[in-house]
């Protein structure tokens, strides 16, 4: 079986920039107060280079792209 | 022949020219390099029609294109065989042939934008403390580039070569001062000790660039050698 994508977000880092958001509005959104709520299903991997785009232009580096490989 | 040697004909000094015009577009791009990253850290500069990672897509792109002009200043100037610059003077910020103090400060601004653009490139392994104190020497880079620019630039002296380099002091004072005065009242000290730093900077090297590379016999005093002031001076 084939590792599935998902994002999360180092809360200690993420101070709300939103660049996130605005680079990946299929998976993140903005709640009020400029953090990223993050979609917590596996991601599309039609969506994956642009998640990556999203990590790569965290400025504080608190997306982190994970790769799981389900259990069994 | 012996002594001083003629200039060359104008098609033999296209190392020369090529040179001179990559040093100046260059200072440009990265000038616009320092501005896009100053205000990309501002909350305040996004929007709808212009989102912040075009603002960073921008600060990265921008700086590899200053960097390759770089790359065009520096080997034309080590290809072109009329002043000697060689290898060595690339990196090291001392000792070199032609007006050494000022063709140092633009090795040392070289040596510092290469730090500042790998561990950019590495910013991931660094983690974010360690890049963002590093990132700023990009201040001092550019600061040095400029310098190096009054110093050792053969077309400083030109109105319009002027008119482009205080654009560019322009454009990074006005970034930083947007800077310093976006979230006023947080960091109130930084933020004034950072305003008097920026003034005492640019009035310093004001005063060294009236006294020295806009003042007459700038190209002797730099140490320019004999058989190329002729040139330089032209």
């Amino acid at each position: 079986m084939r590792a599935s994508l998902r994002l999360t977000v180092d809360w200690v880092s993420c101070d709300g920039q939103g660049l996130c958001a605005e680079l990946l509005p299929e998976a993140i959104t903005l709640d009020e107060w400029g953090y990223p709520v993050v979609d917590s299903r596996p991601l599309s991997r039609t969506l994956e280079p642009m998640a990556r785009r999203a990590v790569a232009a965290c400025p504080k580096l608190a997306l982190i792209l994970e790769q799981t490989r389900p259990v069994g | 022949m012996t002594g001083a040697k003629t200039p060359l004909p104008v098609d033999m000094q296209t190392l020369w020219f090529l040179t001179r015009a990559a040093g100046l577009v260059s200072l440009v791009l990265l000038t616009l390099t320092m501005a896009l990253g100053i205000c990309s850290t501002s909350r305040s500069v996004g929007s709808r029609r212009w989102p912040r990672f075009l603002n960073q897509g921008l600060h990265r792109n921008v700086s590899l294109i200053g960097l390759s002009l770089l790359v065009v200043h520096i080997g034309t100037a080590v290809a072109d065989d009329y002043v000697s610059v060689r290898l060595r003077d690339v990196v090291l910020p001392a000792g070199g042939l032609y007006r050494p103090v000022w063709l140092g400060a633009g090795a040392a601004a070289l040596d510092v934008m290469l730090l500042v653009t790998l561990t950019s490139l590495a910013r991931f392994r660094l983690g974010h403390r360690s890049w963002r104190m590093i990132h700023y020497a990009a201040y001092a880079a550019w600061t040095l580039a400029v310098v190096h620019g009054l110093g050792t630039g053969s077309d400083a002296k030109l109105s319009w070569a002027l008119a482009v380099q205080a654009g560019c002091v322009g454009v990074v004072v006005g970034a930083v001062g947007f800077r310093l005065t976006d979230g006023w009242r947080k960091h109130t000290g930084w933020r004034i000790a950072g305003a008097a730093g920026v003034l005492a900077l640019v009035t310093v090297v004001a005063m060294w660039a009236e006294q020295g590379p806009l003042a007459p016999g700038w190209s002797h005093r730099s140490g320019t050698p004999a058989h190329a002031s002729a040139k330089a001076s032209g």
